[in-house]
């Protein structure tokens, strides 16, 4: 094949989906970085430059600096406790030889995953509620009072309990996936040589799954910094702005208070981070490439 | 004596699994079938029966003062726009991911990346240039934008499952239909398409759930004529009407399409999550 022709079947195949996104996802993107450096004025019905004002208002506002630290907050304990948890099931279920059980168990620890975002923070909403809420009666069994946690200042922490009880699985199901497609025989061997369990994860197959864990941790760190659904449904950002993260912020500032070029700011604001993770993440992979 | 208590630690392990995650499950059911006063507020087993909650939310009609919607619309709703979104994403990712899979030069690999960063970056950040593009557009409140919006996000994980299916074709397949004479648009679509199936029935399943269960997209570009269950659910919250068993026998109503399709095609979906990572 000629290298022009070569080029330019490649360019026809990717048509559809160059085209797709030029209208669904660059645009926007332009749009959004171009709101966030201008103001509308409402009675001339104008659009105007103002270069960096909005994102200078958004650093005056204190409140700013407490959105980020809980987006990092909420990312950062959620993805460690859910990969922890995740790791756990993967090893529980992989340890179980019986096959009906083991199939049974991986129903079972998968389902809050299928459900969605929005119904499960709809049912922690309600375990949660002061009278009805299983929460409170267990609580209640070891002597704590009765209490409407979303409207108190633990609220955050229970969206992510929340969040970890929905998608830990993910992790689950990437780490049992991994686990099973270890080498017998190493294993084996590491038998033979006397290993107990505990050395065989930590000494043999935690090092050979660990590209694979990093893989899990950088997919969940993004899904996680995404977290919308739930924090949305459980609390609303409140009570007052304790669960707001950036993510909520520019929810709110955008569809709320109408104000579309703040939002704007905010936007990029929040796109800052996974754009640098995805980036570090892309040569990391290529570093590893070339070793 | 050891071995023992691994089996035993493991059982113990397994209950308490199973418990965490489906206990919040099976007390929504339990929710879902009881009626006004019989939601226990102690330890203990809803006081009666009933299936009223389930017919006020399928047939609507007057519960506590309020005067409930049929949930059914909101259900096929959200089944069509999952549907339709599972057909356009495939239709568009289909070719882009061969392209990948045999077109190897620098250029190819960039633009593949660059899909990642759709998919990385936080959707709700574009919520406004998409309010208003979507309402200059005049697709707010419709199928197509919704459907139009929501497969932005799926094509990307489509394209990388239906590339990793296309890499494991053997070159000789194609090479032989070359030398037989076939031209590219036979080939793909008569030998490649077809030895792709699997592909794509993982990717169009992920797609399929995503678009189910998604949320922030429905939520700036529903106003009331499309009413996908997600958006249905929330509104139940928000309006600040607290009907527990209305709301629970919604939820559950909710999930029972997801699991009629994860029963026959689940198998799918967990490939098209694992993929991605594990291969790396």
């Amino acid at each position: 094949m000629k290298q022009k022709t070569y080029y330019f079947l490649f360019f026809l195949f990717l048509l559809p989906v160059i085209l797709y996104l030029a209208i669904f996802f660059i645009y926007p993107l332009g749009l959004l970085f171009y709101y966030s450096l201008t103001e509308f004025d409402y009675k001339a019905k104008v659009r105007y430059f103002v270069g960096l004002k909005n994102f200078v208002e958004i650093f005056q506002d204190p409140e700013t600096y407490g959105y980020i630290f809980r987006t990092f907050l909420y990312t950062g304990i959620v993805v460690f406790l859910s990969f922890i948890l995740g790791l756990a099931y993967a090893i529980l279920v992989y340890s179980i030889k019986s096959k009906l059980i083991n199939t049974l168990l991986r129903i079972i620890i998968v389902t809050p995953m299928l459900i969605m975002p929005v119904a499960g923070a709809t049912i922690w909403r309600f375990l949660l509620s002061m009278h009805y809420g299983w929460i409170n009666f267990i609580l209640e069994f070891f002597g704590i009072q009765r209490e409407n946690w979303l409207l108190s200042p633990y609220a955050f922490y229970w969206v992510m309990i929340t969040d970890i009880w929905g998608w830990s699985p993910y992790i689950f199901l990437i780490m049992y996936a991994a686990l099973q497609q270890l080498p017998q025989s190493i294993l084996d061997a590491s038998e033979i040589d006397g290993a107990t369990s505990t050395k065989k994860y930590m000494y043999v197959i935690f090092p050979i799954l660990k590209p694979v864990m990093i893989i899990a941790l950088t997919l969940k760190t993004l899904d996680t910094y995404r977290a919308f659904d739930y924090i949305w449904v459980m609390t609303g950002g409140g009570p007052g702005h304790s669960s707001t993260t950036l993510n909520i912020i520019t929810y709110i500032t955008a569809m709320q208070y109408l104000n579309f070029e703040k939002s704007s700011a905010y936007g990029v604001l929040t796109m800052l981070f996974p754009l640098f993770l995805t980036l570090s993440f892309l040569v990391y992979t290529r570093v590893r490439k070339f070793e | 004596m050891n071995k023992y208590f691994k089996n035993f630690s493991i059982f113990i392990f397994s209950i308490l699994v199973s418990v965490w995650s489906w206990f919040p499950l099976i007390w929504f059911l339990m929710v879902s079938i009881t009626g006004p006063g019989g939601i226990p507020t102690k330890i203990s087993l809803p006081s009666y029966i009933t299936f009223d909650p389930y017919i006020h939310v399928i047939f609507g009609g007057y519960s506590g003062g309020y005067f409930l919607k049929s949930v059914i619309p909101s259900i096929l709703d959200s089944l069509i726009i999952a549907v339709m979104c599972s057909f356009l994403t495939i239709i568009i990712s289909v070719l882009p991911a061969y392209a990948f899979s045999r077109f190897n030069f620098m250029l190819s690999k960039t633009i593949y990346n660059g899909l990642l960063i759709v998919r990385m970056i936080p959707f709700v950040t574009l919520v406004a240039p998409y309010f208003v593009m979507f309402n200059n557009l005049k697709l707010i409140d419709t199928y197509h934008g919704l459907i139009f919006a929501i497969t932005t996000l799926q094509i990307p994980p489509a394209i990388w499952i239906m590339r990793g299916f296309f890499d494991s074709i053997p070159k000789e397949i194609e090479e032989q239909a070359m030398i037989d004479g076939a031209p590219l648009i036979k080939r793909l679509f008569l030998i490649l398409i077809p030895l792709i199936m699997p592909g794509i029935s993982v990717a169009a399943s992920l797609t399929f759930i995503f678009s189910y269960i998604h949320y922030i997209l429905y939520s700036i570009l529903s106003r009331g004529a499309v009413n996908p269950i997600s958006i249905r659910i929330v509104t139940f919250i928000q309006e600040g009407i607290v009907m527990w068993n209305e709301m629970a026998a919604t939820t559950i109503l909710s999930m029972i399409p997801m699991f009629l399709f994860l029963l026959f095609l689940g198998k799918y979906f967990i490939k098209g999550i694992t993929m991605g990572a594990v291969k790396g």
